[in-house]
């Protein structure tokens, strides 16, 4: 019974696919469907596909990224800038709900890239806070290590 | 590394400067039919003032926001930034010179009206350098553009034959093969890495080629066994008597350039120095 169930697997894994059974272009257009009634069909962005509720994502990203920002000290400057961007760009999102008004107003683009920035924004503050970079210079280089001709 | 440097500065005067300007004269000369003096301009690659106060800003920007870890800011070859960052920050530097929110369109050092973000979000290379007179003789230069600013930037590091690096493949997916290459040239080992094996050279490969004490002729010898009827390998032999070359002059051919002729284009903009307290965490 366990064999054949076995060989059965084995079958499936091994046999021709065609081109349009690939499980990835089956998952990507599964996640490139867009309503109807939305104001585009694409980002025009291979991998970036059309989020419908952009003020949702970047609430809950931004939201994130100020509670990382929270653990650092107050004077670094890294959250100094980043806490002031993040807010006004929090504050734009909240204001305006029309998609393309708010896209303007940011001004960086499509909607979809600036949640992809905000992203990896959140991906460097938890590195900076993982590593603690706020902190002063770690180990002088040794002389002579920077000059050039040696 | 300057070999790099080089090469780009001259691929860029042929690719931006050279068809322009020929084929600008050779219209000019079948309109007119009369020989003129064409204004012949030097093929000198142009420095954008404006650009590289921009990118002067965004280097004391980063070094602001990331002090931990680096160490100097610096031009090199007129307008390329380039960070000298120490080895333990690698992963958080380039994390955030991957969005790193802040304005290099406008003058001013940080305009938060603007919140537009560097983004060098393309890593085009990762390259290794070797000086054996060093204390660390090995360096790892990593250069990042920015699709959205045209704008370049270049981190520098550095590391001995047995200290490691961390991998920066979970801030770039493309660091894969770059280090699998410094790895395989030079002998650098990345912490982290995905699949860290030999990339450019055989299978049981020994050594490491782009080190400066390898030898030019190499350990092995490949060859093809009529008998055998197959590829061996045997260790190099040299037919020649002499394996050691001298390929200087003796004689210093531009003595007044010693230190002009390649320091010329490194412009320190930001340099600190650690604390000399006692309880600072060695790393290396």
């Amino acid at each position: 019974m366990s064999s054949r169930l076995l060989r059965s697997a084995v079958v499936r894994a091994t046999q021709q696919r065609t081109m349009y059974e690939n499980p990835y272009i089956n998952r990507f257009k599964a996640r490139s469907k867009v309503s109807e009634d939305f104001h585009k069909k694409t980002t025009g962005i291979t991998g970036l596909f059309v989020n419908e509720h952009p003020h949702r994502a970047l609430t809950v990203v931004y939201g994130r990224i100020l509670r990382a920002i929270e653990q650092m000290p107050r004077d670094s400057a890294y959250r100094k800038y980043t806490e002031a961007v993040v807010k006004q760009r929090l504050a734009l999102v909240q204001a305006e709900n029309d998609i393309k008004k708010l896209e303007e107003k940011i001004g960086m683009g499509q909607i979809e890239e600036v949640i992809e920035q905000a992203e990896y924004e959140l991906e460097t503050t938890r590195a900076i806070l993982d590593s603690k970079a706020w902190e002063p210079l770690v180990e002088s280089a040794p002389k002579g290590q920077w000059s050039w001709p040696v | 590394m300057l070999g790099s440097v080089i090469r780009q500065a001259v691929s860029r005067q042929i690719v931006r400067n050279a068809p322009i300007s020929t084929t600008a004269v050779a219209a000019q000369t079948q309109a007119t039919g009369e020989k003129k003096e064409s204004p012949k301009k030097p093929t000198i690659w142009k420095i954008d003032e404006h650009k590289r106060e921009r990118l002067a800003n965004f280097g004391k920007y980063a070094a602001e926001c990331l002090p931990k870890f680096v160490q100097k800011v610096q031009f090199a070859a007129g307008d390329e930034l380039e960070l000298l960052i120490h080895p333990s920050g690698v992963v958080p530097v380039l994390s955030f010179l991957k969005v790193s929110f802040i304005d290099i369109i406008l003058t001013e050092p940080i305009n938060f009206q603007g919140n537009h973000s560097a983004q060098f979000t393309n890593l085009t290379f990762i390259t290794g350098m070797d000086v054996p007179t060093r204390k660390n003789r090995l360096e790892v230069i990593y250069a990042l553009y920015s699709v959205r600013f045209n704008a370049r930037v270049r981190v520098r590091t550095y590391t001995d034959e047995i200290a490691p690096i961390d991998s920066v493949t979970p801030v770039f997916k493309g660091a894969d093969w770059y280090e699998r290459e410094v790895y395989d040239m030079y002998g650098v080992w990345f912490n982290n890495h995905p699949d860290l094996r030999r990339i450019l050279t055989d299978y049981g490969f020994e050594g490491h080629p782009f080190r400066k004490d390898y030898p030019l002729s190499g350990y092995n010898e490949v060859r093809y066994d009529p008998e055998l009827k197959r590829v061996v390998y045997e260790p190099s032999e040299l037919a020649q008597e002499f394996r050691k070359f001298d390929l200087n002059t003796p004689w210093e051919q531009f003595p007044a350039f010693r230190n002009q002729s390649i320091t010329s284009g490194y412009e320190t903009i930001l340099e600190t120095a650690a604390e000399p307290a006692p309880a600072a965490p060695q790393n290396k």
